[in-house]
C-alpha cells in the first residue's frame, strides 16, 4: 500500500471459512481490510465492496443479494464460471483462478471487469451446454430432490445420476450442487413438477 | 512440531491465497500445485512431505490415482481431503480413495492445520458428526460386495473362467478359442454366467466385477479350479 492511499474495506460472504480466512489474510498483507461473514447472517454489512463466494449455498445467500443489490456498495462476485452470475445484480466478478494481487485490484476497483458472462453474450442461456438427460437431472434437482429419488424416478442408478451431477458440474466449472442449481435458475431453467410427492 | 506439505488445489486464488496463510500465518512449510499428477508426485519426494493436502475440486479420479501411486513411494505420506463446502458423497469418495483424514473448511484454517498435525501423527481424520453418514455408505458398500461374492460362488469353474475373459474385455469368439470350445457354447455360458450374477450386460458384469473388489478373489478362484 503506498502512503496516503484511501484503505478500502471489504466483506467477503462465504460459507467455507478456511478459504475465506486465507483470502482474507493474503488480501490484508497488501493493504486492505477484509473480514468475514457468514453468507447466512443478517447484520449490517458495513463496508465499501461486498464480494460474494458464489460457492456457497445458493439458497442462503439469495435474499442478502437483494438486500444489497439496493444499497451503495459494490458487490463482487466471487467464481469458478461467470456464467453463475447471469441476471444477478453484481458490479463485477473474479475468478477463482486469478491472481491474489488480481483480486485486490477488482477490490481497490482499478479494474472494470464488467459483468458480461460469456454464456450470455450471444443470446444463449448456457443450458445448451448440457445434454436433454442432465436438464432433467437438474429439474428434478431443483425440485429438491435427492440423487436416490432422482434415480428412482428416472429409472437409472443413483451412481449414474452422481455421474450426470459431476458431467454437468464440469461442463460449467463449478464445484457444488448448490451452485449449479442457482445459476440453472437464473438460466431459465424450471424445477420439475413432481406427482403425489410426500405421499410415494 | 513443523509439518511439510504439498498442497494440492486447481484453483489459483485459493491455492495461493492457502499458501501464503498456512506459511506465513501458521508457519509450515508449503508446497503448491495444481493437481498434475507428475508435478506432484515430485514435489511430495522433493520435499519429503509429511502431509499431502488435497482440495475436493481436484479431478474426480485424481485422487484415488495420486493415493495409488503414492503407495508405490517409500514411506508415503498421508494425504488429507480438503473440502470447502464439506458434503458426505466426497467424504466417502475421500476415504474409499485410501485418504487418511477429511476437513470442511467450516472449521476455518486452525481447523485444517489441526487436522494436519493429527494425520502427520498416523492418525485418521474425520468431522464427528459426519462419521455416521460415512459408515453408512461404507457398510452400505461393503453389502454389495458381499452379495456379488454370494452369487460368485454359484458359478461353475468354467463359468469362472468364462467370467475372467469377459472381464479382460474378451468378445464370445475370443473366449471359445481361448476356452477350445464351439463360439455357441461360448455364448450360452456368457449369458448363464450373466443371468447367475443378476446383470443384463457384459460391461455391467465388468463394473460389477471391478467395484466390489471382487477381480482378485475371481483370479484366486479360476487358479484354484485349473490347478
Amino acid at each position: 500500500m503506498t502512503a496516503g492511499e484511501q484503505e478500502v474495506r471489504a466483506i467477503l460472504l462465504t460459507a467455507d471459512a478456511a478459504a475465506g480466512e486465507a483470502l482474507a489474510y493474503s488480501c490484508t498483507r497488501r493493504g486492505l481490510q477484509v473480514t468475514l461473514a457468514d453468507p447466512g447472517r443478517t447484520g449490517s454489512l458495513d463496508a465499501d465492496v461486498v464480494l460474494v463466494d458464489l460457492r456457497s449455498s445458493g439458497a442462503a445467500r439469495l435474499p442478502i443479494l437483494s438486500a444489497l443489490s439496493h444499497a451503495r456498495r459494490r458487490l463482487i462476485a466471487l467464481t469458478a464460471a461467470p456464467g453463475a452470475v447471469v441476471g444477478q445484480d453484481f458490479d463485477t466478478w473474479v475468478s477463482l483462478d486469478c491472481s491474489i494481487d488480481e483480486l485486490c485490484a477488482a477490490i481497490r476497483g482499478t479494474t472494470k471487469n464488467r459483468v458480461q458472462p460469456p454464456l450470455a453474450t450471444d443470446g444463449r442461456s448456457g443450458l445448451e451446454l448440457l445434454t436433454p438427460r442432465e436438464r432433467e437431472v437438474m429439474t428434478l434437482l431443483l425440485a429438491g430432490m435427492r440423487v436416490e429419488a432422482i434415480g428412482a424416478q428416472l429409472r437409472i442408478a443413483a451412481s449414474t445420476v452422481r455421474t450426470h451431477l459431476q458431467n454437468i458440474l464440469a461442463k460449467l466449472g463449478m464445484s457444488s450442487r448448490e451452485e449449479a442449481a442457482a445459476w440453472a435458475l437464473n438460466a431459465g431453467l424450471a424445477p420439475a413438477e413432481i406427482e403425489g410427492r410426500g405421499g410415494r | 512440531v513443523s509439518s511439510r506439505i504439498v498442497l494440492v488445489e486447481p484453483r489459483r486464488l485459493l491455492r495461493d491465497a492457502l499458501t501464503e496463510a498456512l506459511r506465513d500465518g501458521y508457519r509450515l512449510e508449503v508446497a503448491a500445485t495444481d493437481g498434475d499428477a507428475a508435478a506432484t508426485l515430485l514435489q511430495i519426494e522433493r520435499t519429503r512431505a509429511s502431509v499431502v493436502v488435497v482440495a475436493a475440486t481436484t479431478q474426480r479420479d485424481g485422487l484415488p490415482k495420486l493415493c495409488e501411486r503414492l503407495n508405490g513411494l517409500v514411506d508415503p505420506p498421508p494425504v488429507l481431503v480438503l473440502d470447502g463446502a464439506g458434503s458426505d458423497e466426497m467424504l466417502l469418495h475421500a476415504i474409499e480413495s485410501g485418504a487418511a483424514g477429511y476437513v470442511t473448511g467450516h472449521g476455518g484454517l486452525a481447523g485444517i492445520v489441526e487436522a494436519i498435525h493429527t494425520i502427520a501423527r498416523g492418525e485418521s481424520v474425520v468431522p464427528p458428526a459426519m462419521l455416521g453418514t460415512l459408515l453408512r455408505g461404507l457398510i452400505e458398500r461393503q453389502r454389495e460386495a458381499a452379495e456379488a461374492a454370494e452369487r460368485l460362488v454359484t458359478l461353475t469353474r468354467r463359468e469362472l473362467e468364462v467370467l475372467s475373459l469377459l472381464v479382460e474385455g474378451q468378445d464370445a469368439t475370443r473366449i471359445a478359442a481361448v476356452l477350445v470350445i464351439s463360439p455357441e457354447t461360448a455364448r450360452t455360458h456368457v449369458q448363464r454366467v450373466l443371468r447367475k450374477l443378476g446383470v443384463h450386460s457384459r460391461l455391467e458384469a465388468m463394473t460389477l466385477v471391478a467395484t466390489t473388489g471382487l477381480a482378485e478373489r475371481l483370479d484366486r478362484m479360476v487358479e484354484r479350479s485349473v490347478s
